[in-house]
């Protein structure tokens, strides 16, 4: 199914129907609540992201899509201020379970922020940065490492002679694949994804977005986005995050071809002012 | 394992710290037994007759301590006005680089410099009066007031540093000149840290030892015939701090009511820094946030 | 008028700091003065023999030992502590409370660590006078320095590497090796090099735990294994200084001590400043 409906955000290629059947529930919050000392500024009554697909989040700024990926991956509990309550699951284990391990979660669920996040030293070395802390893998395995997560961000053909030079030296749009290639090397279940393509230009937004329809392929991936026409292009499901009395709610994911059912949803989405559509190359 | 190493060094070291205070208590009981309040407000030390009133010392020490603060605040608040509101950039490094820097010297070396210099210039200054020697309770005051100075103007210049630019150019956008918004906008914004920064400076100038210790000439039982009376100024004097660092240390040794007496000095004195320290902390909190 | 007034603030501010800074060239210059003559290669490399003959070698390795030894203990410890400090405590009124006792620890006077140490070490250990009472005194009172330095680079460390560390499964131990630790390595040192600057110069917390003014060269042991040091060689010889002979090995060591001391705090000033200016500003 997701592959359906890849193939029809992509419309220059024929429909071909897949599979039929429903696709496996990977992450699910039941109840969620954020708060910032006391007060609430985001509800989840009920959202699932299936396997293998990108489950679009979109709406307007400052509605919390930030907030609810952290919540994903407990990345939350380390902002001051902010406390969480309500049942959040990753294959039916409980994230915010007592015995589960925030360290191993984050390694299963990796995240890629609104802005790159790049540590000073060489290409390499950022690549490596969370293998090499929390994996540990033989030095001789690093070379193999690297390639393989830089190819996999389609970075590796511009940074192959320059693996040694400082990442600082990488524009902007080579630092977030930088930062996907460092998540992609840990190999996560999940990726959550904060408005990728936020600070990039057409081009770029094209290739980032055909890189997340590739790796939709292995991965499942939680995609946020303030612009509906990405959605359309990149997303087979997408929920939506509109604010109701100052708290932001999040509404159920429903296919993207279907449009938003809610209609404050929609009118918080289309004041968004979108770009035009697009073509994609996927 | 990060974290058990960490929790146990910092615990061990509060319980040093904890225990070494506690310490202190339990060593100087037996002086509190013998003289209760009167080792407060007792004007005699004789240890051979077992008289221990700490007085004179606390008397000392702060005349010592309050002429160091009124000699160096002047200038230290002047120099650092003209860090915070006149130098930029380099030169503001540079010269604040050299005030650390100053902080810096050993006390002993400043001590050496009292006794080879200043000593003759107050006894000179003071000969009119026939002073017995130059070892006063003045030369220690001005010595330590060039030892506390780089700390006051260090302190001064971070609080009044730490008023926002913005506000500046504001005042100076309505006209107003350097002085007038140094008078009307920082200084009354950075008010509490310049009482702070005074605080600081004297918990150093209670707490200084060495080179006041060279320079007082440590007379037992100076004791005003009047409080004001600026007579035992311009004559040696003892303060806490060089009866401490005295041999009658050694000599207290073995009897345990002196070694409570003089651990009770040392008590007394942490708790006259330590809250001089806290108070100032109170009113300009070092860093403010926390991340 | 006004433009007088101003013109005076800024002479008479002036002139403050003109004397505050002339105050350490004018001191210095008292110094190297008379005690530059005194210094020769047999000053810094003979034994001391009578009162203020020969050289002041075994001051020097007495002092270098209570620095190192002051070192290994306060280093460790400052690290621990901040990080205590300013990733292990969650709750502000803890490290506010923390950040206070270290300030308060900071502000006791050095001749009460004096006390304390001849309490502890030598009477009650029954040490007698010994380098490592002294050095452990002087561990104690330096430690606040380090760790303050240390945790406002620590805490100068940008949220986001952090947050993207955690992200990438890194648990919060492998942060702080990983992130924190390396990125704030120049506040441990410039810390410790401003920690050690005002060790080496301290006379009081020595006086009754390790120094003594003739007679030992290099401790074997720990119990009755005093050492020569340099500030108290000049405290006993600045107690005597009529003697002509005492006042040539006087001024040498005071150059010798001062030289030790200064060059300690040039090399860390960089480092402080920028910090301190940073913090401001940034
Ligand atoms: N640590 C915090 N303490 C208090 N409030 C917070 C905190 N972090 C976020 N918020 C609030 O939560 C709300 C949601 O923020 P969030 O960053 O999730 O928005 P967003 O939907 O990602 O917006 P954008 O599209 O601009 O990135 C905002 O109103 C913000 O002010
Ligand atoms: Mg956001």
């Amino acid at each position: 199914m997701a592959e359906a409906l890849r193939q029809r955000s992509a419309s220059s290629e024929p429909i071909v129907s897949a599979a039929t059947t429903e696709p496996r529930i990977v992450l699910s919050c039941n109840d969620l609540e954020v708060r910032a000392g006391g007060t609430p500024i985001l509800r989840c009554p009920e959202l699932e992201v299936r396997a293998h697909g990108v489950t679009g989040v979109i709406g307007p700024s400052g509605a919390g899509k930030s907030t609810l990926l952290k919540c994903l991956n407990r990345l939350i509990e380390l902002e001051p201020g902010l406390s969480v309550r309500g049942r959040v699951e990753l294959d039916g284990t409980a994230v915010y379970g007592r015995r589960t391990d925030p360290a191993r979660l984050r390694e299963r669920i990796g995240i890629l922020f609104q802005q790159p996040v790049v540590f000073p030293g060489s290409i390499a070395r950022n690549v490596l940065f969370g293998l090499r802390w929390v994996r540990r893998p033989p030095r001789r395995t690093w070379p193999g490492h690297v390639q393989r997560a830089l190819r996999a961000a389609s970075l590796w053909d511009e940074v192959e002679y320059r693996l040694d030079r400082p990442a600082t030296e990488l524009s902007v749009g080579q630092r977030q694949r930088l930062c996907l290639a460092r998540t992609l090397a840990m190999e996560p279940e999940v990726i959550l994804m904060d408005e990728p393509t936020s600070s990039l230009d057409p081009a770029s937004t094209e290739a980032i977005e055909g890189l997340i329809r590739r790796l939709a392929e292995r991965h499942t991936i939680v995609l946020v986005t303030h612009d509906m026409d990405q959605a359309r292009r990149v997303t087979d499901r997408i929920a939506c995050v509109c604010l109701r009395d100052g708290v932001g709610v999040v509404a159920p994911s429903v296919p993207t071809a279907t449009g938003l059912p809610d209609p404050g949803c929609r009118r918080a989405v289309e004041a968004i002012p979108g770009t035009p559509g697009r073509r994609v190359i996927p | 394992m990060t974290r058990w190493l960490t929790w146990t060094l910092s615990l061990l070291t509060g319980v040093v710290v904890l225990g070494s205070a506690l310490l202190l208590l339990l060593e100087s009981l037996p002086a509190w037994r013998h003289s209760g309040l009167g080792f407060l407000t007792g004007t005699r030390w004789f240890f051979r007759a077992s008289e221990f009133g700490a007085a004179p010392m606390v008397y000392g020490t702060l005349v010592v301590a309050v002429l160091a603060l009124g000699l160096a605040a002047p200038l230290a608040f002047g120099a650092a006005l003209f860090t915070a509101e006149v130098l930029r950039g380099r030169a503001r490094l540079a010269v604040k680089g050299t005030i650390e820097l100053l902080a810096g010297i050993p006390s002993v070396v400043y001590g050496l410099l009292g006794v080879l210099l200043l000593r003759d210039w107050i006894y000179r200054l003071l000969s009119p009066f026939d002073p017995l020697s130059g070892d006063t309770l003045l030369t220690g005051g001005v010595l330590l007031a060039v030892m506390i100075l780089p700390t006051v103007t260090t302190l001064a210049d971070d609080s009044l540093a730490g008023v926002p630019a913005g506000q500046r150019r504001a005042a100076r956008g309505l006209g107003l000149t350097r002085a007038e918004v140094a008078a009307t906008v920082v200084v009354p914004q950075a008010a509490p840290g310049l009482v702070a920064a005074l605080l600081l400076g004297l918990g150093r100038a209670l707490g200084e030892t060495i080179a006041v210790f060279l320079v007082v000439g440590r007379r037992d039982n100076q004791w005003p015939e009047w409080l004001l009376s600026p007579k035992p100024i311009a004559e040696a004097g003892q303060t806490l701090t060089t009866k401490l660092g005295g041999s009658e240390v050694w000599i207290a040794w073995g009897d345990p009511l002196h070694w409570g007496a003089i651990v009770g000095l040392a008590l007394l004195l942490l708790s006259l820094v330590v809250g001089l320290t806290v108070t100032g902390l109170r009113l300009a909190p070092p860093g403010g946030r926390d991340a | 008028m006004r433009r007088l007034i101003d013109h005076g603030f800024t002479l008479l501010t002036g002139m403050a700091a003109l004397a505050a800074c002339g105050l350490l060239v004018g001191i210095a210059a008292v110094i190297l003065e008379r005690g530059l003559p005194a210094l020769s290669w047999e000053f810094v490399s003979r034994a001391a023999d009578g009162f203020g003959g020969g050289g002041v070698v075994y001051q020097i390795a007495g002092t270098v030992l209570l620095l190192l030894t002051a070192l290994g203990v306060a280093a460790p410890t400052a690290i621990a502590v901040a990080l205590l400090a300013t990733v292990y405590l969650d709750r502000g009124r803890s490290r506010r409370r923390l950040t206070l006792a270290l300030y308060a620890l900071n502000g006791v006077p050095s001749i009460v660590f004096g006390i304390v140490g001849l309490a502890v070490f030598v009477k009650g250990l029954g040490w007698g006078k010994s380098w490592l009472a002294g050095g452990l005194v002087l561990a104690l009172m330096i430690l606040p320095t380090l760790t303050v330095a240390l945790a406002e680079r620590i805490r100068a460390v940008p949220r986001s590497y952090r947050t993207a560390a955690s992200g990438l499964g890194l648990s919060r131990s492998a942060v702080v090796w990983s992130v924190l630790l390396p990125q704030s390595l120049g506040g441990l040192v410039s810390g410790t090099l401003l920690g050690l600057a005002r060790a080496a110069g301290e006379t009081a917390p020595i006086l009754f735990t390790a120094a003594v003014f003739a007679g030992a060269t290099l401790p074997a042991g720990v119990k009755e294994s005093p050492i020569l040091a340099l500030p108290y060689h000049i405290f006993v010889l600045a107690q005597d200084s009529f003697d002509p002979a005492a006042g040539a090995a006087l001024w040498g060591s005071a150059t010798v001590l001062l030289a030790l001391v200064l060059s300690l705090s040039i090399a860390a000033l960089p480092t402080r400043l920028r910090t301190h200016e940073e913090a401001r500003h940034g």
